[in-house]
This record gives C-alpha cells, sequence and structure tokens, in this order.
C-alpha cells in the first residue's frame, strides 16, 4: 500500500497558484499534521499569460473557501464586480440590440414556467428585465452590493473582474505564508517516466530533482507533463469553434470618474467579437477573431475603431497578438498527473470559462484525492468523465451564441452550418422548437451552464420556440406574481445600490466588515 | 418643516445667537438609535441598551444606544423632557454640527449651526459674551466636538480589529410587546460571547490591550436597559 502523501504543481500562473490555494485548502489538516504535502514549482523566468480577467459567481465562494479577505482582495487586484455578460449586436448586421446573461438565477426559470409565460404573452421586453433586476442595475453601472453588507454577502449575485497578475501575487503570498504550499523556483529539463507509464521524478536546472505521488500540469499552452512527456492526444474544436486569434489590449478611462461597467460587454465583429472588461484602473479590450475569414490587420483595424467610439485612445494602446487552437486533451487526468488551465485545454472567452474552469478542476482533485496510489485509476475515471462532460456542455454552449445569430458575414454564416454544430446541442434544439429549456435538460451536478442560461442567449436572439400547450391559471397567477416582484425588486435596489465606481472607491478606503 | 440654514459658527455674524439647551422634542432627536463612542460608554451604559451597528455611508462599525424599538421612535422623550441623567454626545453637540470648511477643508471639521434649528431662539444661552469670547456652554459644546472626533475614531479602530477577529456577529431582537405588537430590530450586531471566550494566548492579550474586552463587558452589561424600553413602549 503506497499512501499518496505528495503532490507536485508545475506552472506558477493562475492555474497554478489558484489550484494549489484550493487543494491545501481543501486538506488543511491533512498539510498541517504533515500528511500531505504540497509543492509549486515555477520557472523563475518564464511570464505569466494572464489569461482571465473575468470571473464566474463561483469566485466569491472560492476564495472565501480559500480564507482570502475579500477586501484585500479587492483592494490588491484592481477588482471590480461583474454581474453577468452583454451580448451587444449579435443578432443583425447593423449591430444594433443587445441581451444579457445576468448571474442572478430568476424564480421560475428551473421549471421553465416563468419563459413560457413570456412566450404565450408575447411579452416584448426582455427576460432579463421581466424577471431579473440585474439587467437594470447593470445599465445604470451599479454595484450588486451595499457597503454595508459584509464580505461576499450581495444584494445580487456576483463575480468579479480583476487583474491577473495581481491575483496570481496575492494567491501565491496567501499559499505560501497561510495554507502551508511549498515553493521552489526552477525550470523543469527533464520529466522522468517510469515504465509503468508513470511520472517517476522531475529533473529541475538547479541540479535537484522532484518527486510525488501526482502531478498537476499548469504549464499553460507548453503542456511539459501531460503532452509533452506523456504523449497525451489534443482534440482540436476548430472545426466548431472557428476563432484563432485574439488582440488584446488596455485602454485608460478617460477621467478617474468614468463609469465601471458591472458586467463584461461582447460586442458582435464581422469575424468574431470584441470584449470590454472594466477594472477600476482601466479597461481590458480585445478582438477574438478567426484569421480564416479575417486578416491581422483588418481586425486590428475592428478592435481600433471600437477603442475610439467607447471613448478610449487607440494611440495610448499597446495591442498584444495572442494565437491559439481552441480545444482539449483526449484525456485530463493520466496515470499520476492531471492537467488545469490552459494546459487541459483553452476555448474563446466568451464565457470567461478559463478561471472557472480551474476553479472546478481543483476541487474535483480534491474532492477525489485518493488515498492510496493503488486505486488512483479511480480517481482519474471520475475526473476525466467529469471534465469531458463540462468542456462538451462549454463548447456547444458558446456554439449556441453563433448558431442564434442571423448575421450574414460569411463566419457568421459558416458558423451556421450544420455540420459544424454536435450532434448533443443539435438534439437540444430540436427539443427546443416546442419546448423552453428546462433543468432536467442538464443533469449533471454542478453543471456550467443551467437552463437559464440557455434561455436568457435563446431568446435573447428572439428564438421562437412554438409552445403547443396553454399554462393552467393558477400557474400563469404565479408568474405573474414574480413579474410583480421583480418591479418592485428593481425599483429597491435602484435607490438603495450605489455606482459601481462608488462601492468600489468605499471599499478601498473602509474595507467590507466580516460579519 | 422650514429649510436648513447652515452657517460655519463665526463669532461676529453670530454675535447675538442663543440657544433653548433645554428642548429635546424636536425632528432631529426622533431617531430610535444614538451614535456612542468609547470614551463615553461607561456612563451611557448605565441607561442605554448599548447595541453594535453599522455606519451606513461607510459600511463601519460603530456603536448606537438604542433609543427606541421602530424607525423614529424615542421612548426616552417623554413630555417634552429626556428621560436620563445621561445625554450621548451626539445628542448633547445639537444644535450645532461639524462642517468642513469649504475653501480650507484641510484644517479638518469646523463648528457650524442651523439658524432655523428650532433650539435656536430668542431669549436662550448666550453662545458668545459681549466681547466676541466663547461662553462657557460654547467651550462645553467644543468639548463635546473634540471627544465626539476622538472617540468616533477610537471606537472604529476597535469595533473594526473586533471584526477582523471574529468576534462580531449579527443579530436579530424580537420583542413581544405587552399589547401582543411585535417589534423586529435589523441591522444589529453584538460581541460573540463564545467566540471570546475561547480566545487565548496573543489573540486574548491583543484584544484586551486593543480595548475590545472593556466595551465588549460594557455593552454586555447595557443589555438589561432594554426591558426599560419596552415597559416604555407598552
Amino acid at each position: 500500500m503506497a499512501i499518496v502523501k505528495s503532490i507536485t504543481i508545475v506552472g506558477g500562473g493562475s492555474a497554478g497558484w489558484l489550484t494549489a490555494a484550493i487543494i491545501a485548502a481543501a486538506h488543511k489538516h491533512r498539510v498541517e499534521t504533515g500528511s500531505l504535502k504540497i509543492t509549486l514549482c515555477e520557472s523563475p523566468n518564464i511570464p505569466n499569460i494572464g489569461v482571465g480577467e473575468g470571473t464566474w459567481p463561483t469566485m466569491p465562494n472560492t476564495l472565501q473557501q480559500i480564507g482570502i479577505s475579500e477586501s484585500e482582495f479587492i483592494q490588491r487586484c484592481d477588482v471590480s464586480f461583474k454581474q453577468g455578460s452583454k451580448f451587444v449586436g449579435w443578432g443583425q448586421d447593423d449591430g444594433q440590440g443587445f441581451y444579457y446573461n445576468p448571474f442572478d438565477l430568476p424564480h421560475g426559470f428551473a421549471e421553465g414556467l416563468s419563459v413560457e409565460y413570456w412566450h404565450h404573452n408575447k411579452l416584448t421586453d426582455s427576460l432579463a428585465n421581466v424577471f431579473s433586476a440585474q439587467q437594470s442595475i447593470c445599465e445604470l453601472n451599479k454595484a450588486p452590493k451595499l457597503i454595508t453588507h459584509p464580505e461576499y454577502a450581495h444584494a445580487l449575485t456576483y463575480g468579479y473582474h480583476l487583474n491577473a497578475g495581481a491575483f496570481v501575487e496575492l494567491l501565491k503570498e496567501h499559499s505560501l505564508n497561510k495554507l502551508g504550499v511549498k515553493h521552489i523556483l526552477a525550470n523543469v529539463e527533464h520529466v522522468e517516466l517510469a515504465t509503468n507509464g508513470e511520472i517517476s521524478q522531475l529533473q529541475l536546472d538547479n541540479g535537484a530533482t522532484l518527486s510525488a505521488d501526482l502531478f498537476i500540469d499548469c504549464t499553460g499552452f507548453k503542456r511539459l507533463l501531460i503532452a509533452q512527456a506523456l504523449q497525451v492526444d489534443f482534440s482540436p474544436l476548430k472545426s466548431c469553434l472557428f476563432a484563432d486569434t485574439a488582440l488584446a489590449t488596455q485602454v485608460d478611462y478617460a477621467s478617474t470618474n468614468d463609469p465601471i461597467k458591472s458586467y463584461t460587454q461582447s460586442t458582435a465583429q464581422t469575424a468574431g467579437w470584441v470584449w470590454d472588461i472594466g477594472l477600476p484602473s482601466r479597461r481590458g479590450v480585445g478582438h477574438v477573431f478567426s484569421s480564416d475569414f479575417q486578416t491581422d490587420d483588418a481586425a486590428e483595424q475592428a478592435l481600433v475603431k471600437y477603442i475610439q467610439n467607447t471613448g478610449g485612445q487607440p494611440a495610448n494602446c499597446n495591442i498584444r497578438k495572442i494565437s491559439f487552437t481552441a480545444g482539449h486533451m483526449k484525456k485530463f487526468w493520466h496515470n499520476n498527473c492531471v492537467a488545469v488551465g490552459l494546459s487541459a485545454g483553452f476555448l474563446e472567452p466568451l464565457e470567461a470559462s478559463a478561471l472557472v474552469l480551474i476553479e472546478l478542476s481543483a476541487a474535483k482533485i480534491a474532492e477525489v484525492l485518493p488515498a492510496t496510489t493503488e486505486v488512483m485509476h479511480i480517481a482519474e475515471n471520475r475526473f476525466n468523465q467529469t471534465f469531458k462532460y463540462h468542456w462538451q456542455t462549454a463548447v456547444d454552449f458558446l456554439k449556441l451564441h453563433y448558431l442564434m445569430s442571423a448575421r450574414t458575414d460569411e463566419f457568421w454564416r459558416e458558423n451556421r452550418n450544420s455540420e459544424t454544430v454536435s450532434p448533443h446541442l443539435q438534439a437540444l434544439l430540436n427539443l427546443w422548437k416546442h419546448s423552453v429549456p428546462k433543468m432536467l435538460d442538464f443533469p449533471a451536478k454542478n453543471e456550467l451552464f443551467h437552463a437559464a442560461s440557455y434561455q436568457f442567449v435563446l431568446y435573447g436572439h428572439n428564438y421562437k420556440s412554438e409552445l403547443l400547450f396553454e399554462l393552467p391559471e393558477h400557474e400563469k397567477a404565479y408568474v405573474q406574481q414574480i413579474i410583480q416582484h421583480n418591479k418592485q425588486r428593481i425599483a429597491q435596489l435602484t435607490s438603495a445600490l450605489p455606482s459601481n465606481r462608488e462601492l468600489i472607491n468605499n471599499i478601498k478606503k473602509y474595507g467590507l466588515s466580516r460579519a | 418643516m422650514t429649510d436648513k440654514n447652515v452657517q460655519l459658527l463665526d463669532k461676529t455674524v453670530h454675535r447675538t445667537l442663543t440657544i433653548d439647551t433645554t428642548m429635546v422634542d424636536f425632528p432631529e432627536n426622533h431617531m430610535n438609535m444614538a451614535m456612542v463612542v468609547v470614551n463615553e460608554l461607561s456612563t451611557i451604559v448605565h441607561e442605554y441598551p448599548v447595541f453594535i451597528a453599522k455606519n451606513p455611508q461607510t459600511g463601519q462599525f460603530m456603536l448606537g444606544a438604542l433609543l427606541g424599538l421602530k424607525s423614529g421612535q424615542n421612548l426616552f422623550i417623554q413630555d417634552g423632557k429626556w428621560q436620563a441623567t445621561y445625554l450621548p454626545l451626539e445628542v448633547l453637540r445639537r444644535p450645532f454640527q461639524a462642517m468642513f470648511d469649504p475653501e480650507k477643508p484641510q484644517e479638518g471639521g469646523r463648528i457650524a449651526i442651523d439658524l432655523n434649528h428650532p433650539q435656536v431662539v430668542k431669549d436662550g444661552q448666550k453662545v458668545f459674551d459681549d466681547k466676541g469670547e466663547a461662553t462657557e456652554y460654547l467651550k462645553r459644546i467644543q468639548q463635546t466636538f473634540a471627544a465626539l472626533m476622538a472617540g468616533t475614531q477610537q471606537t472604529t479602530e476597535i469595533l473594526t480589529q473586533a471584526d477582523k477577529m471574529g468576534l462580531i456577529e449579527g443579530i436579530n431582537i424580537n420583542v413581544d410587546l405587552p399589547d401582543g405588537e411585535k417589534a423586529a430590530l435589523n441591522g444589529l450586531f453584538a460581541f460573540n460571547q463564545e467566540a471570546i471566550s475561547k480566545l487565548s494566548g496573543d489573540d486574548l492579550e491583543l484584544a484586551h490591550k486593543s480595548g475590545i474586552l472593556q466595551v465588549c463587558h460594557l455593552v454586555l452589561s447595557s443589555g438589561l436597559h432594554l426591558e426599560k424600553l419596552v415597559k416604555w413602549a407598552s
């Protein structure tokens, strides 16, 4: 019997440190009593890509579990509150119109009831306005909480926009000082494999060797362990998701009092879309596009135009090009190695899935961590099963945004070619011709995207589900009550909530309380 | 209600100003909580139930003397008189207030007066004497403001430290009034007795030295005055 008592994480970006912190916090007792040793080995000279400046509403809970103070996080990582995504111009060529996918899960959405009512009554106001307060609050650039709310408590569900570099520094400091993670600064020169195909040890450029019962590959696109050493194959997804290039930059605000958007804005372009993420000190803006349909020059021009149209100074922007292949590893966990972060795979950041997949992966590793190496393969199977499903559903959900569009550029037309759509998504769309997405359509525990998300995207795009049956009177009355209650909630929150900027400034000045 | 007319106090402009210092029944005092600072706490706890609350502008913790069981209710005012021997500094300062000189904000808060305040009367307590010097009354007001300013900062520091150590918790107070009515008090906090009793080592020393323990005991001892309020309310 060989007890699993050491984990080595290779790579010190967002994936490495977030994974280290999550596992160390989940197994705090074992780390403190010395029965589990967690070591993070990172190169002293490889810069972080800093992917992911937008989180999901899972992040507040993750940070709380790790034991980081929200006030400190906000003060140190240039954080603002994010309450969802706003998709602008995705429907038509004229670029007009928008819809929200808010973080709040409205009443009556799991059963599909609210949406059915909305359909039957041909309500003209958006779903996100009729059933959620968040569209109104976001349009007013207001915050999701009050200064009197304790850390991590809220009036409306939120995630964050953050500076990825500063976030890594905070996670690193916290992991080393509070969670007992060990740190080695060295480059891995060689990965030694045992005859059974497991990683036996790493040879470092400082002459030392590093062994562990479980290795976690957080080496980014290099995939040093999972692909280079263990030869696990990569599944490209370019035939479904066409984007392969990002032009990323940072845009200054015109004044330090400019509103901070409390949502990530995604604006459709000829062959892709532009992200716009508001941090307190600057905006992060970038153009994701497909090089098969647009040249770098044309894409850069589109980005420059977007920056100009939104009050920025493109002349001051340093534009960085990132090429990528959408896709993921065929196996994420192989023998005694598991890949987390970019090394596991990459999807365009349309739904900010990078950080949440790291959170989920690390939490899952902590959960299935086997007691002995003999049963490692069970953990491997469970992990792979879960994450194969997560990645598939994430791909389908991204594809849905493109499928629903009526834009006519070649990129968009080709996106609607049925050969580029997975059978799973095709089946769901067939199902929703005469019904609405319901909780039962998404059976997994910890689904990435819930029925509500599908509803917001489908019906944000005016997708017509032709419903065949009327709702009974008592259900109609129930939904009418929900709508009435939401109106009151919007009015109350509109008058009570401060602006995103004001709240951030006050938190920097006074902090949030624990109680 | 008339509009306010707030001016920085000036010995020339306000030479003849006089104040009715006995009047307490006016709109500003119709509140169910008065801010309290640590330097007056040992006196206040003899007559008022004291709780922890949050400053709505900053979210920071503060101490408050509970005056009533619902918003706007001040049970200490009965027949135009304040039913206590000691008044919170926050009440005593009235009708004066602290204000920043818009032209010299760096000089800190200065004393200002609302000339339309009901306490401003024709034949009350003089603020300046005939030579334009501060009267004993104004000197007491000045001391009140000095104590409030020093005390507010100290109170915030102690409570912030207590919160950081996890010693403060939100509480719900539901009061059954004898006439069958129920009153619920929201947004109040108290020291977490269990967490306090578990303090040991460095944390215990820190809690003692920073004044948390002393404040905690005083606040705890004031709880019994809640019964007085319930009695008055019925």
